[in-house]
């Protein structure tokens, strides 16, 4: 936020030839069948021809391209096309409408066009407009343009067009305006971190003595809850974004596991006051406002779902541990994961019809995704290692989840439609718990 | 167990020395000097009581065996039943002696559940001791989840070994 004012963002006004309503290009990434689209990202041109695209500084040019390459890749709506495939060359031969042959990547077979056009400029960088094309009308999806001051703005001028061209496409953007936190090792020691959904700008949020768990953000992105052991034992901790202040409160009982903000912004968490966790809902003092599940077995796990209304949760009451999900408003319970013997870590997508959790089988943690109206649960994630503590993004399309499925733990994303996974880089060392937050 | 026979004799000395107030007369003592008398000066001079001895050699009994679980279990085995109620007879014995129960569990489990269950592994031995005479008062349990594992292979033999509740008495 605070490169916001140095970012000077402008929507250019290019003239766009927009098409009827009906041939303009979408992707409907919520459906049950996800349409695959054919994206060029074209190397950057200089804004005007006597200008070289090397009077801009540090390699910027390419460094963006980069970024936009690597950022596109996380939306498996986007097929990419390598330059090798566009017949006639991958050069777009300028970057304004009129100066396109369109025709050479229909040719290619591809749907969405990028250029970018920089122009040096004497404080900072430079200037760049970076437009996204329709290849089939010619119509510009979207233009925008970014007065770049240094290097460490890249990533987020990507971050925002990658944003916007989602948007276009497909109605939700948020990928590209959330974060994640989630916890690494540190020795004995586990902290917390938080980066962009896509891995940038990885920072440090705790140095405590003790072990970081199970972090979860509030539904407006501002307060980071998680709970915390050492030495002395259990307690819960709340971190404060805009301040940065972090609050420590040992609970009643012995154990504080899985605390969770519920819709409405207040902390749920799981506490053993009775000789077995249940889920209490806190006061803004931290002191205990209500039980929202009691009972005999465990019960851990809680996540809400955006409208509150439904809390899914973990308990072995059954003599294993599932999944259920419980209407806050009538009291009534569900049963949601009914294969296997171990259901656990679930999380509710947004509006409140699906939940993905991790389902053990063969050994090994794999992450199921339950239809609460029709009940089917299905796999969602393959492959070796395990897969645990998913999450969703707040758009309902991303899952972050953690796992070893290429030796230690590392936070990978899919979606609901379980496209393959891909890494998401939070650097050295193991990552686990990941928690999705707005930005 | 050897380990832990071994670990023990190693805690009991240092807790000898530490109460004798010598630790600095054992390490300032001239080569050639004998430790053994050093240490045995230290008891001489008022240092453990027979009633603290005892005390002492309990404690490290209470420590010295663990009780273990199976998978996605809390229940307690014969076997773990028997070590129990041998520290249950070590706790009425000593009423000054107050424990910790640590309840651990292996590296399968998700991390959330691992910590709930840990904490009914650590729960389910303090109630069997507290139904065998000994106050509640005395126990506290924690639990670590699948935090500080023993062993850190990913086999059967491993996690048996991790799936497990350890004593700290003091």
């Amino acid at each position: 936020m605070r490169l916001l004012p140095a970012l000077l963002l402008c929507v250019l006004v290019l003239c766009p030839r927009w098409g009827m309503a009906g041939d303009v290009l979408t992707v409907d990434i919520y459906g049950p069948g996800q349409t695959k689209v054919n994206l060029f990202i074209a190397d950057p041109l200089p804004r005007e021809a006597s200008v070289p695209l090397s009077a801009v500084p540090e390699n910027a040019p390419a460094t963006l391209q980069q970024y936009i390459q690597s950022f596109c890749a996380f939306l498996p709506f986007f097929a990419m096309v390598p330059g090798r495939d566009v017949v006639g060359g991958p050069s777009p031969g300028g970057y304004l409408a009129q100066q396109i042959d369109f025709g050479r990547f229909k040719l290619s077979r591809v749907d969405v066009l990028v250029t970018a056009a920089w122009q040096p400029q004497h404080a900072g960088l430079g200037d760049v407009e970076l437009r996204a094309f329709e290849v089939f009308s010619g119509r510009l999806i979207i233009g925008r343009g970014y007065t770049v001051q240094n290097r460490q703005q890249l990533p987020e001028v990507a971050a925002r067009f990658c944003a916007d061209l989602m948007e276009a496409l497909t109605g939700r953007g948020d990928f590209f305006r959330s974060n994640l936190a989630f916890v690494k090792r540190d020795g004995q020691r586990k902290q917390i971190f938080m980066s962009t959904a896509q891995g940038v700008g990885v920072q440090q949020i705790t140095n405590l003595d003790g072990v970081c768990m199970s972090p979860s953000w509030s539904h407006d992105g501002q307060r980071l809850v998680f709970a915390f052991l050492d030495q002395k034992g259990h307690s819960i901790c709340e971190w404060n974004r805009q301040t940065r202040e972090l609050r420590r409160f040992r609970m009643p009982g012995s154990t504080v596991i899985s605390p969770a903000f519920t819709a409405r912004g207040t902390i749920a968490v799981a506490l053993d006051m009775g000789g077995s966790p249940d889920i209490y809902e806190l006061n803004a003092d931290f002191s205990i406002a209500r039980v929202l599940e009691q009972h005999w077995g465990i019960d851990v796990s809680p996540d809400f779902d955006a409208s509150g209304t439904k809390m899914v949760f973990v308990s072995n009451r059954l003599g294993n541990p599932h999944v259920f999900v419980k209407d806050l408003a009538s009291g009534s319970l569900a049963r949601v994961s009914f294969e296997g013997k171990y259901n656990t870590a679930p999380s509710i997508s947004p509006d409140g019809k699906l939940v993905v959790y991790s389902h053990m089988i063969g050994g090994q943690h794999k992450l199921f995704l339950a239809d609460l109206a029709s009940g089917v649960e299905r796999q969602l994630t393959f492959g070796p290692g395990n897969d645990e503590d998913a999450s969703w993004s707040p758009d309902g399309y991303f899952i972050a989840f953690s796992s070893n499925r290429a030796g230690g733990y590392q936070i990978y994303v899919t979606t609901k439609h379980g496209d393959e996974p891909i890494l998401i880089p939070t650097g050295p060392g193991e990552s686990f718990a990941p928690a999705w937050g707005k930005l | 167990m050897k380990r832990f026979g071994l670990l023990g004799v190693a805690l009991l000395a240092m807790g000898l020395m530490v109460a004798g107030g010598c630790a600095k007369k054992v390490s300032s003592t001239p080569a050639g000097a004998s430790a053994t008398a050093s240490t045995g000066g230290a008891g001489a001079q008022g240092g453990l009581s027979e009633a603290e001895r005892q005390k002492m050699m309990a404690i490290e009994k209470i420590q010295a065996n663990r009780i273990y679980f199976a998978f996605d279990s809390s229940e307690l085995t014969q076997e773990s039943r028997q070590i129990l109620t041998e520290k249950a007879g070590l706790l009425k014995a000593n009423p000054s002696i107050k424990l910790v129960v640590e309840g651990h569990c292996d590296e399968r489990g998700t991390n959330e559940y691992n910590m709930a269950l840990g904490e009914r592994r650590a729960r389910a031995a303090k109630d069997f001791l507290v139904l065998s005479g000994v106050d509640a008062g005395r126990i506290q349990t924690i639990s670590y989840g699948e935090e500080r594992p023993v062993c850190t292979e990913s086999n059967e033999a491993c996690w048996s070994k991790n799936r497990r509740d350890e004593f700290r008495a003091q």
